[in-house]
């Protein structure tokens, strides 16, 4: 039997030369799909590449008009690249290691317009995992700062609106509603009390019982006695009602001096009402501190904390994670395992970029919030995860001429060096005469205090070891000016003669927690006149405050008063009705006055 | 591929050489076990086509093996993962392979291609062996049996085994 197949053999060379055949016509187009793909989801947001050219002799690939759309805002570019050639290496390329010889970057341009919108199609949504820096924020909030809400002292000119003391808790409307309460207790307890006081019904039963007795005075002797005992039973019944009466008087009297006496209480609770409502306002007087946070502090808070959340993508590359350990712990996908990962023991690294330069498509436009640069090159060395194998720490520089009647210069540099532990990595960026120009429909939303226009002189550096941040940045601003909003108006004066002054931003804790301080040389020549301001605006206030409550606090008595006088008059009245009646004095005078009436 | 199974059951029905069909049987089952684009499939594709072994039989032995190791990957991925990460003797040896020349593209590091490549290679002498039995046996008990059937009958006597 012949053992070998030679139409076999041909079949199977057919095929695989149809797959290589395949292939090389159609790699260009494999290489693109799969790299935007790729990296649409490593990034949250479309990468578009308009045409790739992959020379498989040479090894070598070219990029035209690549588009990175931003997450946040898919209708503009994060980065666009006009053109991107690179070679690689053939012989790492055995050992399934892409190192890049050299890459060249040209006509970047950033923030551009996409004709297209840059979201995720759903196809790749599903296999984006969101970048987990996304939320981290340094501590001390600078980033949120913002102004205290001015209004009141606008508000309350014309006067304290009713509703604002309704709607506090006021000590003394806390007080006359229990008085009321008091009040009104007592004289349900009155009129209980009344209920079992006799009534004039029963005083005048008496009294007619007493009548009849004394007109059947018997004409016996030995009956007198007995007589004399039931009459004076009768006057002495009499005569308890009247001291029944007589005292219940008494106590009335003694609880609405009582009652009269605490009402004056509410007159005391006026400095408690005042603080009551000062409390509900809640001014928060800002401090010069708190002005420089909203003018600049803010804006370069955020871009502080976006630098550290680019690093912090860097850092994780580039330090190589316990692969072996993640491959045990991870669960595997169906039909497709894990992939384990071992040490590289020699030549070059899984992944380097040795060199890759870059330049900028010249901007056209001048004063912008955004850097325009007529000239700006770079360069980056030694990208990889592995530094220990490639010996050499990652290096980037860039140099940059800014766009404007007074051009400006950009200078960054870094070195991150991860080839043993700690990690020791240093980025510097100087920044001269950067002319910054925003309008008042900024991004921030908050247009009552905004810095318009300026020069800005940056000078920021920040070195971290392992995950603890140490830096600082120093910006000197010039011919500022600031526009202050209708909210804002009292500040208005506040900032015409501003001089130039220094904001220092401090930078600490650790990239997961990072903390950032600022302090200004402007925050000695604010704080007095700010000081200033305020309290004439708060005396002001606390006057109108005052007066307002003084008004309601006798409102209120008046009416508190008349309830006490109305409750009094209907009690008294009715005590010495039945006095009157239980009287003998009175009755005597009655029965004299009767019969000269008729 | 219906005319390689046709193949296949005349062969069976022949006699010709048992070991081309349960040789065929065992390569299937390796491409039916592992990952079908892992690198060595290519060497096991060449040697189904290179040499004389039945075509049919390892189609229809991949298509068996395919539905096998949908059901069974989970315990190639721990076998895998057992020899590249708890072998420690094992270790420098991965790691020798990991940095040589072309044998990264073959995914060894690949718990589950690993697994299964490991597994099928261990039980492709057996897989061969009991086929060349079972064929065997097939012809010598079976087939006079069968061949009595009016189903069977009617089969041979198509066109489409013809």
């Amino acid at each position: 039997m012949k053992i070998i197949r030679w139409s076999g053999l041909i079949a199977f060379v057919v095929i695989v030369g149809l797959i290589t055949l395949f292939n090389v016509l159609f790699l260009d187009n494999i290489i693109k799909v799969v790299v935007e793909d790729r990296a649409s989801i490593a990034l949250g947001a479309r990468l578009d590449i308009g045409d790739l050219r992959f020379s498989l002799l040479g090894l070598h690939v070219v990029i035209r008009d690549l588009q990175v759309a931003s997450p946040e805002q898919p209708t503009h570019n994060v980065v666009e690249v006009g053109a991107l050639a690179l070679d690689l290496a053939a012989l790492p390329l055995l050992k399934k290691k892409f190192v890049v010889q050299r890459m060249k970057v040209v006509d970047l341009a950033w923030d551009t317009p996409r004709q297209t919108s840059g979201v995720l199609p759903p196809r790749l949504q599903k296999r984006h995992r969101k970048a987990l820096d996304a939320g981290i924020k340094a501590r001390k909030g600078l980033e949120d700062c913002v102004l205290p809400d001015f209004s009141i002292f606008e508000e309350l000119k014309e006067g304290v609106p009713e509703d604002l003391l309704a709607d506090t808790t006021l000590p003394s409307a806390v007080f006359l509603s229990a008085h009321r309460q008091e009040v009104s207790e007592a004289r349900a307890s009155w009129d209980q009390r009344l209920a079992h006081l006799p009534t004039k019904k029963e005083i005048e039963t008496a009294l007619v019982a007493l009548k009849d007795l004394k007109d059947k005075r018997p004409k016996e002797a030995a009956e007198l006695p007995g007589y004399l005992e039931k009459v004076k039973a009768a006057q002495q019944e009499l005569v308890n009602i009247r001291k029944g009466l007589i005292e219940a008087r008494r106590d009335f009297q003694k609880e609405i001096k009582t009652l009269r006496n605490s009402l004056k209480g509410a007159r005391k609770l006026k400095g408690e009402d005042f603080k009551a409502v000062w409390a509900q306002l809640d001014i928060r007087v800002p401090t010069a501190g708190d002005l420089i946070c909203v003018l600049l502090g803010k804006d370069l808070a955020i871009k502080v904390n976006r630098t550290i959340a680019w690093y912090r993508r860097l850092n994780r590359f580039i330090t190589p994670r316990g692969e072996t350990e993640e491959a045990k712990t991870r669960p595997a996908p169906r039909l497709k395992g894990t992939d384990v990962r071992f040490p590289i023991t020699g030549g070059y690294p899984k992944f380097l970029l040795e060199v890759a330069e870059f330049s900028a498509l010249p901007a056209a436009e001048t004063g912008s919030e955004r850097f325009a640069f007529a000239h700006l090159s770079g360069e980056l060395q030694g990208l990889t995860p592995q530094p220990a194998l490639y010996g050499k720490p990652t290096v980037f520089r860039f140099k940059g001429d800014l766009v404007g009647e007074r051009p400006g210069e950009l200078a960054l540099f870094g070195e991150l060096d991860h080839r043993k532990t700690p990690t020791d990595d240093r980025i510097d960026l100087t920044i001269k005469d950067f002319n910054l120009e925003r309008s008042g429909e900024s991004n921030t939303g908050q247009p009552s205090l905004l810095l318009t226009s300026a020069f800005l002189d940056v000078d920021g550096s920040l070195q971290i070891t392992d995950e603890k941040l140490d830096g600082q940045a120093r910006v000197s601003v010039r011919e500022a000016n600031v526009e202050v909003g209708s909210e804002a108006g009292l500040l208005a004066d506040l900032f015409k003669n501003l001089g130039p002054f220094e904001v220092n931003l401090s930078i600490g804790g650790t990239l997961d927690q990072p903390v950032i301080g600022l302090t200004s040389s402007a925050t000695r020549t604010l704080s007095a006149p700010l000081q200033r301001i305020f309290r004439t605006k708060q005396k002001e206030l606390r006057r109108t405050l005052k007066r307002a409550i003084n008004a309601r606090i006798n409102r209120k008595l008046s009416v508190a008063n008349d309830e006490v006088d109305a409750y009094e008059r209907r009690i008294l009245d009715e005590l010495s009705s039945r006095l009157a009646l239980a009287n003998p004095v009175s009755q005597e005078h009655g029965k004299e006055k009767k019969p000269s009436k008729n | 591929m219906v005319q390689y199974i046709v193949k296949f059951i005349r062969m069976m029905n022949s006699d010709r050489d048992p070991r081309q069909i349960s040789l065929g049987f065992a390569l299937g089952m390796v491409l039916g076990l592992t990952p079908i684009t892992s690198l060595h499939n290519l060497l096991v594709l060449l040697a189904i086509l290179f040499f004389r072994v039945n075509i049919g039989a390892a189609i229809l032995s991949w298509m068996v093996f395919s539905g096998v190791a949908f059901a069974v990957d989970p315990l190639f991925h721990r076998f895998g993962l057992f020899l590249l990460t708890d072998v420690k003797a094992l270790h420098g040896f991965w790691t020798t392979l990991y940095n040589a020349p072309l044998v990264p593209y073959t995914r060894f590091n690949n718990t589950i291609v690993l697994g299964s490549l490991i597994f099928s290679l261990f039980a492709f002498y057996p897989v061969y062996l009991g086929g060349r039995v079972v064929v065997v046996k097939y012809r010598e008990t079976f087939l006079e049996h069968l061949k009595r059937w009016k189903i069977v009958q009617g089969f041979t006597a198509s066109s489409l085994y013809r």
